[in-house]
């Protein structure tokens, strides 16, 4: 038994005593809490993973690779979870535990009821107040006991490693993934940022005069590498350029570049022969669409000289030059070329993919061009339904039905419309009229005789009136006979018929 | 006064204090049957200078419960039935036309039930809002004022009241004004069945036990004071703002439930109320300073009636005290 009669100084001593190993206890247990938690380790796991998808799906579309070998992605993938580990376990390793949050573990263990987490915050206080120091005493009658009890620490045991399994796999799928698309990306762009703008010139170029072409760079050399489908228009359109009659071109519709036309018929001629590759003439209107993706990449300034020098090598045009020489695309509209006709011209399926997505835009474009007035005819939509009328509930589904034409015809049966006169609804009331009452009187009456008068009897004669109507006379059989005869004589002798 | 004799000073009294609740609560026993929980509430807002209100089906012994405790502590007791047609004068007091002894006539106060120390208002939900209002001023400044005349109440003063939950046709809900002048709102539930024997026994043998005086006003009033000095730790005291906080719709440490179905939450008076209710706990249950577990224990039956449930939580079923269960479980002690 201790001394009950200490200072609140050698109280407060003796309480810090006795929290300081239980809080070394606690802090122990934070950490072994933190570095077992393996549920957190998921997060971290899966961090390097995508980063790294993110950045190889960012950089695609600038043709840069950021693909990396498997022996940096495997040390890379183990190094986020391992320091993360690391910061936590030091994190838990700098965690404080007060004594006041021992001693309360304390009184939480031994069931004290703040005992002695109170008593050492009374301890502190200049003049307690005689509760205060019996409350002190009260917990200091404890000490010795709870010097013998350790706080048991809650038991640290290890998160399922489940989780932390399906995050591997998710991170080695994330990382294969990754590679994949870094792999894939210098295939289906250019390799560098330098390679891509030739690559966005090379087509433009074969339009142009040999005169005005720019010649490339020869730091900057012209990808050999294509997709195959465009190597495959390449091949297709140059042997057919090269090995082709005039009367085969002209049979799918496209004239042979002739001399002597204008230089838009030429143009769009060489649309023609040239698949994909659009002449100058396009691109200034339906075959700029087509090239977009690269021409915008195209520095301004060098699309600004073409423009001119193509303008410098344009003669006067004349009105119907090409009239009856068919344009090269097999436009359905006057081969007159236009901006708006060339903006109709039919485009081949290859370059149909890329303009899809910048349809919309085109039709806003022209809408917008329009004043906003008209709506856009391509869209062929049939309009609004504004029907009021009430269906009276056939229950019909409603193609065109687009809510603006009020509720169906059920709802309008049960609604306001049922109000409306000469809106019939069927009458559910099933009975018979009201009959009403029936009174039965009965009365007495005794019976009285009546006198009538007598009848005398009298012969009745034959009759003499006409017989009248008789319904059908039967002959006799000798009669029928007779007629019979009669009117086979007759006939023989060619008599009336 | 030196440290020891001040120890030992607030031991006596702690220990006085002990006795006599003990004492009280073993006469309220002799006449009523099981109940503990009930018993142990009213007399903790007897000894916190705090007004209760007893809610419970009839027949739970409600009225019997108050009625003890009167005769247990000698205080001037006084029974108020509460009607609908019950006006202020009735229970306040009213100047009555009184013959002297000269002949003549002259008006003298007289005065009503309310002035008492221990008045029991027995269906208290049954008044009209005139008469209930009439309370107000009893319960919170302990005086009452007629006219000209303003009546001090004798101390101890505790007011009990007692209310039925169902037959509510044609009564008067408290409003929440003087809801929350009650210390604590005690529901009174059905005894356990093997306390149906004993009940039966002492209630149906024709000689009903005898609750005898083992209390005073004064002494009451001594160990109000003894409540008073029981000292609250700072933790302790950030848990009890900590649970009232919590109860208050869209606050910091309200949980979900608490936001989507509490119109109103508890005053700061609640928080007055954990602090003396745990108090006299802490003192029941031989400590000399209040700890989390005495305003847990008290929690439920100090917010009760402080927290109003909307319309929403009301048509799902959700009650007060459910709240005030999830609120306990949402706040965590605080640790420094």
């Amino acid at each position: 038994m201790s001394d009950l009669h200490r200072t609140p100084a050698e109280v407060r001593a003796e309480l810090s005593d006795l929290a300081r190993p239980v809080a070394r206890e606690m802090r122990r247990g934070f950490v072994r809490q933190q570095t077992r938690r393996l549920r957190g380790l998921v997060g971290p796991t899966i961090a390097f993973p995508v980063a790294y998808l993110f950045l190889a799906l960012l950089l695609a579309p600038l043709g840069i690779s950021v693909h990396l070998p498997w022996y940096v992605v495997v040390p890379l993938m183990f190094v986020v979870p391992c320091a993360w580990v690391l910061l936590r376990w030091q994190r838990a390793q700098q965690q404080r535990v007060a004594d006041a949050v021992a001693l309360r573990a304390i009184d939480r263990e031994l069931q004290l009821a703040d005992r002695m987490a109170t008593a050492h915050e009374f301890v502190a206080v200049e003049q307690p107040s005689g509760f205060q120091l019996a409350a002190i005493r009260d917990a200091q009658q404890r000490i010795e006991k709870a010097r013998v009890v350790r706080p048991a620490t809650p038991p640290v045991e290890p998160d399922s490693p489940r989780q932390l399994l399906l995050a591997g796999i998710l991170a080695a799928v994330l990382v294969w993934f990754a590679s994949l698309v870094a792999v894939l990306v210098p295939s289906s762009v250019a390799g560098s940022d330098g390679e891509l703008e030739v690559a966005m010139v090379v087509p433009t170029a074969v339009e142009q005069p040999r005169d005005l072409v720019e010649q490339p760079d020869p730091k900057l050399k012209i990808p050999e590498q294509r997709t195959p489908r465009k190597a495959q228009q390449d091949s297709s359109s140059s042997s057919a350029s090269e090995d082709e009659t005039p009367s085969d071109a002209s049979r799918r519709g496209k004239n042979p570049i002739g001399s002597g036309r204008s230089a838009e018929s030429r143009a769009a001629a060489g649309g023609g022969s040239e698949r994909g590759q659009p002449s100058n003439q396009a691109q200034s209107t339906k075959g700029e669409k087509s090239a977009k993706p690269k021409a915008k990449k195209k520095p301004k300034a060098k699309k600004d000289e073409e423009q001119k020098a193509e303008d410098q090598k344009k003669p006067p045009q004349e009105s119907g030059s090409t009239l009856g020489r068919g344009s090269g695309k097999g436009s359905s509209k006057s081969p007159t070329a236009s901006p708006w006709s060339a903006k109709d011209q039919v485009v081949s399926d290859d370059e149909q993919d890329p303009e899809e997505d910048e349809e919309i835009d085109d039709e806003n474009d022209e809408s917008k061009a329009r004043g906003g007035v008209q709506p856009n005819l391509r869209q062929r939509k049939p309009p609004v339904n504004r029907d009021l009328q009430i269906s009276m509930g056939s229950g019909k589904p409603q193609d065109d039905a687009n809510g603006r034409g009020g509720p169906g015809g059920p709802k309008k049966q049960r609604g306001v419309a049922q109000l409306v006169l000469g809106v019939t609804f069927p009458d559910h009331v099933s009975a018979k009229p009201n009959p009403g009452m029936s009174k039965i009187t009965q009365e007495r009456i005794e019976p009285q005789a009546q006198q009538g008068d007598s009848i005398s009897g009298e012969s009745r004669g034959a009759r003499a009136a006409p017989m009248g109507h008789l319904s059908r006379r039967v002959l006799s059989p000798w009669m029928q006979d007779l007629v019979r005869s009669f009117y086979l004589s007759l006939r023989e002798e060619g008599g009336p018929q | 006064m030196n440290a020891n004799e001040q120890v030992e000073v607030a031991e006596r009294d702690a220990q006085r204090f002990r006795d006599v609740h003990q004492k009280i609560k073993t006469e309220v026993q002799r006449f009523m049957v099981g109940q503990e929980a009930v018993i142990d509430a009213a007399l903790t807002a007897l000894f916190a200078g705090g007004h209760v209100m007893l809610e419970g089906v009839p027949g739970l012994g409600k009225t019997m419960l108050v009625r003890s405790i009167g005769q247990a502590v000698d205080v001037p007791f006084s029974r108020i039935q509460f009607t609908p047609d019950m006006m202020p004068a009735d229970i306040q007091g009213t100047n009555v036309l009184m013959e002297t002894e000269g002949g003549g006539h002259e008006l003298q106060f007289q005065e009503g039930p309310l002035v008492s120390s221990l008045v029991l208002a027995d269906e208290i939900n049954r008044a009209t809002p005139r008469t209930q209002s009439a309370l107000l001023e009893a319960m919170q400044e302990r005086q009452i004022s007629v006219g000209r005349r303003t009546i001090k109440l004798q101390e101890p003063y505790c007011v009990m009241a007692t209310q039925n939950p169902v037959e509510q046709e044609g009564t008067y809900p408290l409003p929440e004004a003087q809801l929350d002048r009650f210390l604590m709102k005690i529901q009174v539930g059905y005894p356990e069945i093997d306390e149906y024997e004993a009940i039966v026994d002492r209630t149906t043998a024709g000689k009903e036990p005898e609750v005898n005086n083992v209390s005073s006003s004064q002494e009451i009033m001594e160990l109000r004071d003894v409540v008073l000095s029981v000292p609250v730790p700072q933790l302790a005291k950030r848990y009890a703002i900590q649970l009232v906080v919590g109860a208050q719709p869209n606050s910091e440490f309200a949980p979900k439930i608490v936001n989507e179905f509490v119109s109103l939450g508890p005053s700061p008076r609640a928080v007055q109320s954990l602090m003396l209710a745990s108090k006299v706990r802490a003192l029941v249950e031989g400590r000399f300073a209040v700890s989390n577990d005495d305003i847990k224990a008290v929690a439920h039956d100090v917010m009760r009636h402080r927290i109003i449930v909307n319309f929403h939580g009301a048509a799902d079923g959700v009650t007060a005290d459910r709240v005030i269960q999830d609120v306990l479980a949402h706040v965590q002690p605080p640790a420094v």
